[in-house]
């Protein structure tokens, strides 16, 4: 077995099985998940990885009779190998059988209980407890923006601190976590600073630890012992699935660092930005097969942002500054903007403004607008001469003027109006995009972590608050916030959210969590789809038009982290959009 | 007659010895630059350097260390740098490295073994 496939296999333990009976072409795989005394389970994850062309890997979810039924697999023939797995709090998976029966396959997949949940918990389990609100959001806000915290690497760490004898736990901790650190700011710093004018790496200059010591001092109070027994963790809401429900996993080989997908085209290909290169990954979901596509630039561009216009083509914002592209899917022809003003400043970007149906969308004079992350400032671009400015946005109190990373964006349906959040300084604006003024704004501690909006077709603005774990809901037509409400954990580190308009649920994909939670603005509850992943780290939820299936993707950035990389299709179960 | 010539069985031995000895070596300084390509590989530079102390031990005193028992250490190091851990050096345990094939392993640790300065 290589190395990767080791690493790839770590996040679940599957058991191997070959079909050796008649010579049978079944499609259907379906069964039954029961514990040793034969009662059933469910809600458990169910994932089938096929050795046969298609995704990854395949997962349904248990019902009631502990029943589950998968997608057709329709690549299947007699004697293919395929394993199978479980995800559920408090089981492992003890043993499978496997049988004809008919034209299926029907598996049999037997659960022993257990206390221990630290195979199948995600990281954020491991928080829930160990300090108050603000610092725990504080430590969320340094460390999860790059990866998940604990993960199962970390944790085997700290089991290896454990073992290193001596008097003094604190010193060993302290001495040990300050390493783990540098190490990580070293290997950071390298895998960042690629392009022609990256620095001359200096390995003494580098090992600064930025917020290290309050991170040092935090994981030396909290995490001291081997970390690989956990109990009493629940995803904190009713889940959100029925027996219809699948997620199909396509794994993007490495090295890359894939972020959001999107379902476009005819046939339906994913397309996948990958901020490591300067390449979207097009994803064939009958297949697997992947190609890769360089966006046309003669300098690194990072691919980083999609969104879909409403004429099925795709916009793409870049990591670096570099070009804004746009992509004809039909005919594969790029058009680009070089990212700088009118008078040669260049401007950062991250998102591009989109309405309540997640399309990019224009101003009343066609101009499409963006958050310039790097200038605190709102820009636009008009593609029909390629003019780019900015709005540098007004100082908020007495928070910072620079650095602040003025993040998502979105716009009201009259177009007239966008909105903004300043991760770094907690805050969140408006802008006039007729009167070019900025407009009002509400600020929130600064440990909160404003990411990416979302806005509804009433014009409710959804935000959600990476480092606290909440959702804020506001009335952008009455300036008024409807609502402030924890996600059902609070240090899930909530990332975005995304409007459904046939739904009518806001989706909130977390990146320490492995699940997507649903609110329902109607009685303001939360529910949970879980993903069958470890490190599944999300980021964007996009919304396929036609089928409502959601297109996500676990987008784990530096190399060193080995979480998976993985574009994902989820159909939620629950046949909204027929 | 010398002492060779009396005692042939000795004369075997040795040229056999001396032979195995200059293979050996040689299979261990053909680990030269692969072992250099394999630390970019694998990034160890993070934490290592040919002399200085960076967050670990330097290999020329890794090697000092334990250079004299090559065979043994070999397999010791090779699974130090798949599992991690401390103790040895200070108070700070390495981290596990579980991507790094079990072969490359081995080599970077012949590699290292060799770098005594």
């Amino acid at each position: 077995m290589t190395a990767r496939t080791r690493t790839f296999f770590r996040y679940f333990s599957p058991l191997w099985l070959v079909f050796t009976t008649a010579v049978v072409q079944a499609a259907a795989f379906s069964g039954t998940v029961v514990d040793i005394n034969g009662k059933p389970v469910s809600g458990a994850m169910v994932t089938l990885t096929p050795s046969w062309p298609g995704p990854t890997a395949v997962t349904a979810f248990s019902d009631r009779n502990g029943q589950f039924q998968l997608p057709e697999q329709a690549n299947y023939r007699s004697g293919s190998h395929f394993s199978v797995a479980i995800r559920a709090l408090g089981y492992e998976l003890l043993d499978t059988s496997v049988e004809n029966a008919g034209n299926g396959v029907s598996l049999t997949l037997i659960a022993r209980a257990t206390a221990n949940q630290a195979a199948a918990a995600p990281a954020s389990a491991w928080l829930q407890g160990k300090a108050d609100r603000a610092t725990t959001s504080q430590f969320v806000l340094d460390c999860v923006g790059c990866h998940q915290v604990p993960a199962t690497e970390f944790r085997q760490y700290a089991a290896l601190i454990e073992q290193v004898p001596g008097e003094d736990r604190d010193a060993i901790r302290h001495a040990s976590y300050d390493a783990l650190v540098k190490y990580m700011n070293f290997l950071s710093a390298e895998e960042f600073s690629r392009g022609p004018e990256a620095a001359e790496l200096d390995a003494n200059r580098v090992y600064e630890v930025g917020n290290g010591p309050r991170v040092i001092d935090f994981l030396s109070a909290h995490f001291t012992d081997s970390m690989n027994e956990l109990s009493g963790y629940d995803w904190g809401a009713p889940l959100a699935v029925t027996p219809q429900t699948t997620i199909m996993e396509y794994e993007v080989s490495g090295p890359n660092a894939i972020r959001e997908a999107l379902l476009l085209g005819e046939p339906k290909q994913l397309w996948v930005a990958d901020v490591a290169s300067n390449a979207i990954i097009k994803i064939d979901p009958e297949s697997g097969y992947t190609t890769a596509m360089d966006v046309p630039s003669d300098t690194p561009v990072g691919p980083h942002s999609l969104h879909r216009g409403s004429d099925g083509s795709l916009w793409m914002a870049p990591f670096i500054t570099s070009v804004v592209g746009h992509l004809d899917v039909e005919s594969g022809t790029w058009e680009t903007w070089k990212m700088e003003t009118v008078d040669g400043t260049p401007t950062g970007i991250h998102d591009l403004s989109f309405g309540a149906d997640h399309t990019l969308l224009t101003d009343n004079n066609g101009l499409v607008w963006f958050s310039d992350i790097v200038n605190n400032a709102v820009g636009y671009l008009d593609p029909a001469t390629g003019d780019i400015d900015h709005y540098v946005a007004p100082a908020v109190g007495d928070r910072a003027t620079t650095g602040t990373a003025l993040y998502g964006l979105v716009m009201t349906s009259d177009r007239n109006e966008i909105w903004f959040s300043q991760l770094n300084i907690g805050s969140v604006g408006s802008f006039n995009v007729e009167t070019r003024e900025f407009g009002s704004s509400f600020q929130l501690p600064l440990n909160s972590g404003p990411r990416r909006l979302s806005i509804s077709d009433d014009d409710i603005l959804y935000v959600p608050l990476y480092g606290t774990g909440q959702l804020i809901e506001y009335d952008t037509r009455t300036n008024t916030q409807v609502g402030i409400y924890d996600v059902p954990d609070t240090a899930s580190a909530p990332y975005a959210v995304t409007w459904d308009p046939v739904r009518k649920v806001v989706w909130i994909p977390t990146s320490n969590t492995d699940v997507i939670y649903k609110f329902d603005p109607a009685d303001k509850s939360f529910s949970v789809l879980p993903m069958p992943r470890k490190g599944a780290f999300l980021r964007m939820v996009d919304i396929d038009p036609e089928s409502g299936n959601l297109i996500t993707s676990y987008g784990n950035i530096v190399q060193n982290v080995h979480g998976p990389r993985m574009a994902v299709i989820i159909d939620p179960g629950d046949g909204a959009y027929r | 007659m010398n002492f060779f010539a009396r005692n042939p069985h000795v004369a075997i031995f040795s040229v056999l010895l001396l032979i195995t000895l200059l293979a050996a070596t040689a299979l261990f300084a053909q680990d030269g630059n692969d072992g250099e390509r394999l630390v970019r590989e694998y990034r160890c530079y993070a934490c290592h350097d040919m002399t200085r102390t960076l967050i670990g031990p330097p290999y020329q005193a890794i090697a000092a260390r334990h250079g004299s028992k090559k065979a043994v250490m070999t397999a010791v190091l090779a699974r130090k740098i798949l599992l991690g851990g401390g103790g040895n050096w200070g108070m700070v345990p390495m981290v596990p490295n579980e991507h790094v094939p079990e072969t490359d392993a081995t080599r970077l640790a012949a590699w290292i073994l060799n770098q005594a300065p």
